[in-house]
């Protein structure tokens, strides 16, 4: 009698429990017909027609919002009558959360994200291909952004923006003194530099990212063939090398450990008017136009041998999601609030660089965005292979220690070691 | 249930009851109680063993199937004209949840199915002793009466079973895949590789390195951030309470403040003191024409600081404890030792440390535990900083729950992971068994 315990509660209990799971078994093979595979879209089967949105169509859109996410939505919702959700979603958060939310249904229809993580999204199968509008999209952009949207030969982006980093100046404190070459900023620095009153001449962000620039400059990549060959890694290449030692002579005007150079110690520093020159993403420009000094923006300097650090770029792009139930206005969306005229106002509404090429006359005058588009014109698109993930997991600490003055090329070469065993076992 | 029965005997002559109840139970659920003529819970039972039958049948090939295949079809994308399909396939992710539900259900009725028969027999030898068998009001009442505490705790055990033994065989489940980033569902089937993931993390050497360096920071961490803590609490506790100290209650306040601010708040305020370029500390060190500590950029510095901060949020806790147990310690054995001349010292050595010992020694246990798996402070403070180029992923102050949450977030090594995760659960599951068991309370439970 003891074991009659729960048992009538239980069986209650479990007939509940069962009528929830009861459908659910049966399911993974009904899935095969899922709503992304057979929603309409036999119209545009043969590309000649014009692709119309589903009837019913509503659309989820993840960005990260700002003036201009908004104007955009606005813009599309009054021309097609297209009800859109718009959720905060950073772009190097977006590809984590689809990967449980697609499958799930309560995914994006189109998101939006950074071109370092493509390869993997692909790999992961979240992204449909930019099919119907391939055309246009590279008619209009600049083929790096075009490149960097792009995997294993398939176009899957929608570029909207561009970014990279460049040499912020504090027109204040450094008035009208020579910045052509590093010796010049290492000069002025030497003068400028306060450690008692924390005052410097010149900082960067320690992350890889902004670092690998000065081995980029002397020849130096992470992956050959221009970002996409995996096999053939060139972090410890002659140019590396060469760029790494450059690097380590500017401890003499940044005399600290780069652990203690954080983003924060140095942001404040910048902000309060102490830091001269300051190396930082095009993303602060909203920012950093609204300090209380004069802001401008150079391309980095030449370094010995006339050889000026070549920066790391990314893109920005839209992306429309394999498990969106209307692909088709998915397309509309993310094509339309990418389009020339779109990037226009991204420039004028929040100091996005375009990714479209072309229409310098149309964007901001000021110096800031004037010394961006010319480095732009001397960076590298960093690689949208998912093998990027080991980039910065063996750079950094790479960089740490010959900061710390570990040997240069025997650091690096234990850093490419790394990432080769890191790609091999896979 | 004899205490209910009547107790009137029934011409039945003496049959073998029992035995043809029991293996009526064995064919079908519900058979032995309508042979025992309980009715209304024979046919209950037989409706729920049919519904049960038709979903094992219907459910239970296919979840076997999805367990041992983990799915067969892969998704991929179809070019239709100009415009690309989706084509689904499996995702084992979801197989490998939904088929473990099924089989945790179908364990859940085999449970009910034995205890059918059970009570079929029990039912049967009642009957044979002469006993009349509970009608249906009476089995109800009696289970309302008396089995009322089983029924309630029916819930919560169901919701163990389902949300937090279901996630943990997964966890484990997991470890014996190759389910990483490159492998991600529902482009790609995940596939069964055995103990690869155990061989490589403890037999590679860069990653055995790693694991063994740092699973020996983890326990010097967790037992010196337990000890500071503890002796911090036990110190700052001795001095509140001795004689003579006036305002006691303001300094109980006072030290109880480092506890009463959100650790979140605190520790990242505190990543920015002991900035070792910038950070108040050294700055204040400087003026004083001493020279800067590398608090957060040298490893056994940061490994120190980690201890230091940890001990500034940790030791009012302890005291507030400690002060707790002082105040139980009778009186009169002070003054026993003032009588024969005991010095404070020894006082404190032989009555005071004993007494709170006796009572604290389960929580200096459950706080290394506790302290093991401290994620927040380390992540918070130091993130793993200062890097190492010789580790796989981990810097030189991260602990197992950090790198697990590195190689899970950051590199998405999910096999990996779980290996350590079982790691971890085997050494905390070790420490909280043996230390529930020593307890009291267990012990008495034992003995009755």
């Amino acid at each position: 009698m003891t074991k009659k315990l729960g048992l009538l509660a239980l069986c209650m209990m479990l007939i509940f429990v069962l009528s929830a799971c009861g459908g659910k078994p049966g399911s993974g093979a009904e899935n095969s017909g899922n709503a992304a595979a057979d929603s309409g879209g036999e119209a545009v089967a043969e590309g000649t027609e014009e692709l119309t949105p589903e009837p019913g169509a509503e659309l989820t859109f993840w960005t990260i919002k700002d003036g201009f996410s908004d104007y955009a939505v606005q813009e599309f919702e009054k021309k097609y009558n297209i009800k859109v959700t718009v959720e905060d979603v950073a772009y190097w958060d977006s590809v984590a959360r689809m990967t449980t939310d697609g499958p799930s249904g309560t995914g994006a229809d189109v998101f939006g994200m950074t071109n370092d993580f493509l390869g993997g999204a692909v790999n992961a199968g979240l992204v449909l291909p930019n099919d119907y509008f391939e055309e246009d999209t590279k008619t209009i952009n600049r083929k790096l952004a075009v490149d960097a949207s792009t995997y294993e030969g398939i176009l899957y982006g929608y570029p909207r923006s561009v970014y990279t980093y460049g040499l912020y100046v504090n027109k204040d404190l450094v008035k009208d003194a020579k910045l052509d070459t590093w010796d010049d900023v290492i000069a002025f620095s030497k003068k400028f530099n306060d450690v008692k009153s924390n005052k410097y001449g010149f900082m960067f962000d320690s992350g890889s990212f902004y670092l690998f620039s000065f081995l980029t400059g002397y020849g130096g990549y992470i992956f050959g063939s221009n970002e996409t060959d995996p096999t053939d890694i060139g972090v410890n290449n002659e140019g590396s090398v060469k760029g790494m030692t450059f690097l380590k002579s500017l401890k003499d005007i940044l005399p600290f450990k780069l652990t203690d150079m954080t983003r924060d110690a140095k942001n404040g520093l910048w902000e309060q008017g102490k830091l001269a020159m300051n190396l930082d993403g095009s993303w602060e420009i909203g920012k950093y136009s609204k300090l209380p000094f004069q802001v401008a923006v150079i391309p980095l300097p030449a370094m010995p041998e006339g050889k000026a650090p070549v920066t790391l770029a990314g893109t920005t792009s839209y992306y429309v999601s394999t498990y969106s139930k209307y692909p088709n206005a998915a397309k509309l969306f993310a094509n339309f609030i990418t389009s020339k005229d779109m990037q226009i106002k991204d420039n004028e509404l929040i100091g996005s660089i375009p990714a479209a090429e072309g229409i310098d006359d149309s964007i901001r005058k000021d110096e800031i965005m004037q010394g961006f588009l010319k480095q732009i014109e001397s960076s590298r698109m960093w690689s949208s292979l998912p093998e990027m993930q080991y980039f910065g997991q063996y750079m950094d600490p790479a960089f740490d220690a010959v900061w710390n003055g570990a040997d240069v090329k025997a650091t690096l070469d234990k850093a490419a070691e790394g990432m080769k065993t890191s790609i091999g076992t896979k | 249930m004899q205490q209910l029965a009547i107790g009137s005997k029934y011409p039945e002559p003496s049959k073998k009851f029992r035995k043809k109840a029991a293996l009526l139970s064995v064919i079908a659920m519900g058979l032995g109680q309508i042979y025992n003529r309980q009715y209304v819970k024979g046919f209950l039972m037989l409706a729920f063993y049919v519904y049960g039958i038709f979903t094992a049948v219907t459910s239970l090939p296919h979840a076997l199937w999805a367990l041992v295949t983990l799915g067969e079809t892969e998704t991929h994308l179809q070019k239709v004209g100009r415009i690309y399909k989706q084509v689904m396939g499996d995702h084992s992710i979801f197989l490998m949840v939904e088929s473990l539900i099924t089989v945790f259900i179908m364990l859940v009725l085999i449970w009910l199915y034995i205890a059918g028969i059970k009570d079929a027999y029990r039912t049967g030898k009642l009957r044979e002793e002469g006993v009349r068998p509970n009608t249906f009001k009476q089995t109800l009442s009696f289970v309302a009466a008396y089995r009322f505490p089983h029924i309630v705790l029916a819930v919560p055990i169901l919701g163990v079973v389902f949300f937090t033994v279901m996630p943990i065989i997964f966890m484990i489940l997991v470890a014996f895949t190759d389910f990483t980033r490159e492998t991600m569902p529902p482009a790609h089937l995940i596939n069964w590789e055995g103990l690869q993931a155990f061989k490589e993390l403890l037999r590679t050497k860069a990653w055995s390195h790693t694991f063994y360096s740092v699973t020996l920071w983890t326990f010097i961490w967790a037992f010196f951030a337990t000890i500071t803590g503890y002796f911090g609490g036990f110190a700052a506790a001795l001095l509140v309470q001795s004689k003579g100290i006036r305002f006691k209650s303001f300094w109980r306040t006072a030290f109880i403040l480092p506890f009463a601010i959100p650790m979140f708040v605190s520790t990242l305020i505190m990543r920015n003191i002991f900035n070792g370029q910038f950070g108040p500390v050294n700055q204040y060190l400087g003026m004083l024409g001493i020279a800067k500590a590398p608090w957060l950029s040298d490893p056994l510095w940061a490994k120190i600081t980690l201890v230091l901060v940890n001990f500034w949020l940790s030791f009012p806790v302890s005291m507030l404890m400690i002060i707790g147990i002082l105040s139980t310690i009778p009186k009169d054995m002070y003054e026993a030792a003032d009588i024969d001349g005991a010095s404070g010292s020894q006082k404190t050595r032989l009555i005071t440390f004993p007494m709170v010992m006796y009572s604290m020694a389960p929580l200096i246990i459950m706080q290394f535990v506790a302290n093991i798996n401290n994620f927040n402070i380390v992540y918070l403070l130091t993130n793993g900083k200062p890097l190492n180029g010789d580790f796989q992923f981990a810097g030189h102050t991260d602990i197992l729950i950090t790198w697990l949450f590195k190689l899970s977030m950051e590199q998405g090594k999910y096999n990996y992971a779980s290996v350590i995760g079982i790691f971890i659960f085997i050494v905390l599951s070790v420490f909280a068994i043996w230390n529930v068991r020593r307890t009291k309370a267990f012990k008495e439970e034992d003995a009755s």
